[in-house]
């Protein structure tokens, strides 16, 4: 279970996330939707650990152990997931040698090459990518959808316990949009006591994987709560009743 | 590919129809690639003789004190160059001669410092049409001093011809690092570029890569890894060789 309590942030002396609280049980499916710039992606790299955003107070518990000073790595291993907005590309880097060494450090123990090709071969096939990406430089030439599947190809390699999808469906055409939700959605069953926060503006990804929760976030806190039929009242209707009730303009 | 040792500055004379050695100078007959290795060497002085034929050197070198004044003359012919160094001291001056009509050289360089390390390399476009690309990586450890001079020449007449210089010095500790790239170019029928950079890796590859579970060491040494392996060209041998010296830094 993860529990944000009373989270202030700052970057670059600008507040960011204010008295931001939010509880995720185990197995629970939450949304986080608003206009672009009120915090949503800030919050993720907050969770995963980002030394560019200032915790100035405020607690973020994992399962019982605060982890507001665990490194990114810590913050990994214990099942934390981020898959970003834009996976980086790292030229040289080949995208095997990461994933077997992310594998690696996971377990423990050094994953052997042939452990490694089982491992993938399935994950590849159902998410539909072309076999020769994990031989190429990490995310380098990738399209928006092959870099989305990759980090969807992490989360079945890496299993975490809790999954950050920050606007997963950016970039995404609509059959892509289809394999990496599925993807997503199959692990999720298989794996029932996995949490999810999505991180999204648009609704269209919850068509496939329904949300518990919805939560609005306007001037780095939540100011509305609901369930899915939230989320399809905003696509409607928009955003400007919440910045109305804010008395701020979306930055875009 | 064949092997060559450089052994306390000499090379064995040797002749055969694909190669001659003699009293340091080799002449290149056929179309070939060899291997280079430096050992026990602090006053190297090679001369190439690039004739008609296309070849390709991959040279390595760890744990010398090592001086070096190289000269490769590319008469109607192309060169690449693969190499990798992790030396203890290295003073080093390398001229590549492009003779005739659209002669080559492609040089690829990566290293890890240690210790001072000089580096003068001097292109020159005698002819038009010649093409050179220069690529040079460091990873320069504690309390290295390291100092690129590459200087590229085009003569008058010699149009169309294409020069590139890359060099790139990541500092990981408290080290010295300069870059002084020239580019003497006495036409304006040419096409030229240059980048240079001196800095350590950016913080949100780091970031991306340990958000992954990979330790701060081993994110290091995958970028490392990544960044000094991914222009050479190297055998099997050589990779692992570099890949133990990775090691040893980046246990």
């Amino acid at each position: 279970m993860l529990s944000i309590k009373k989270l202030n942030v700052c970057v670059d002396e600008k507040k960011v996330l204010n008295n931001f609280d939010l509880d995720i049980e185990d197995g629970s499916i939450h949304v986080i939707m608003g206009p672009n710039g009120v915090g949503k992606s800030t919050l993720s790299r907050v969770i995963m650990g980002d030394s560019n955003y200032k915790v100035v107070s405020g607690e973020i518990i994992f399962n019982g152990e605060d982890i507001k000073e665990m490194t990114p790595d810590v913050r990994s291993k214990l099942g934390i997931f981020l898959a970003m907005q834009y996976p980086l590309e790292i030229d040289g880097v080949s995208n095997q040698d990461f994933l077997r060494t992310a594998m690696s450090s996971h377990q423990g123990k050094n994953v052997g090459l042939y452990d490694f090709i089982m491992g993938c071969e399935k994950a590849i096939d159902e998410l539909k990518m072309d076999k020769g990406l994990v031989h190429r430089s990490l995310n380098v030439g990738f399209s928006g959808g092959e870099k989305k599947k990759n980090e969807v190809l992490q989360i079945k390699l890496l299993k975490p316990k809790f999954i950050i999808l920050d606007e997963v469906d950016s970039g995404l055409d609509v059959d892509s949009l289809k394999i990496v939700a599925e993807n997503i959605k199959m692990y999720k069953e298989e794996n029932p006591e996995v949490s999810i926060l999505i991180i999204t503006h648009l609704s269209k990804i919850l068509e496939y994987i329904k949300p518990d929760y919805v939560h609005v976030v306007v001037n780095g806190q939540i100011v509305d709560t609901g369930d899915y039929s939230m989320a399809l009242e905003i696509e409607k209707k928009g955003y400007n009743e919440y910045l109305d009730k804010s008395n701020i303009m979306p930055r875009d | 590919m064949n092997r060559i040792i450089v052994n306390r500055n000499r090379i064995d004379n040797y002749k055969d129809d694909e190669i001659e050695i003699n009293n340091n100078k080799i002449w290149f007959y056929k179309d070939n690639k060899y291997e280079f290795e430096y050992i026990d060497c602090d006053d190297v002085r090679l001369e190439f003789m690039i004739d008609n034929v296309k070849i390709e050197i991959l040279d390595y070198s760890s744990d010398n004190y090592l001086k070096i004044k190289n000269i490769y003359n590319i008469d109607n012919g192309s060169l690449r160059i693969d190499k990798f160094y992790n030396n203890k001291q290295v003073d080093e001056e390398i001229d590549f001669n492009l003779m005739q009509d659209g002669d080559r050289v492609d040089y690829n360089f990566a290293t890890i410092s240690l210790g001072e390390e000089n580096y003068i390399i001097n292109v020159n476009h005698n002819n038009k049409n010649t093409i050179s690309n220069i690529d040079n990586r460091s990873v320069a450890l504690k309390n290295s001093k390291i100092n690129y001079t590459i200087n590229s020449r085009v003569l008058k007449d010699c149009v169309k011809s294409m020069l590139d210089q890359n060099t790139r010095i990541i500092t990981l500790d408290e080290c010295e690092a300069k870059i002084s790239p020239n580019m003497f170019i006495d036409l304006d029928d040419v096409i030229a570029k240059h980048g240079s950079v001196i800095g350590t890796f950016k913080e949100d590859q780091v970031f991306y890569l340990m958000s992954k579970g990979i330790s701060y060491n081993d994110t290091v040494k995958l970028l490392i890894k990544g960044y000094l392996l991914s222009k050479i060209r190297v055998n099997v041998d050589i990779r692992m060789k570099i890949m133990d010296i990775i090691d040893r830094y980046w246990r």
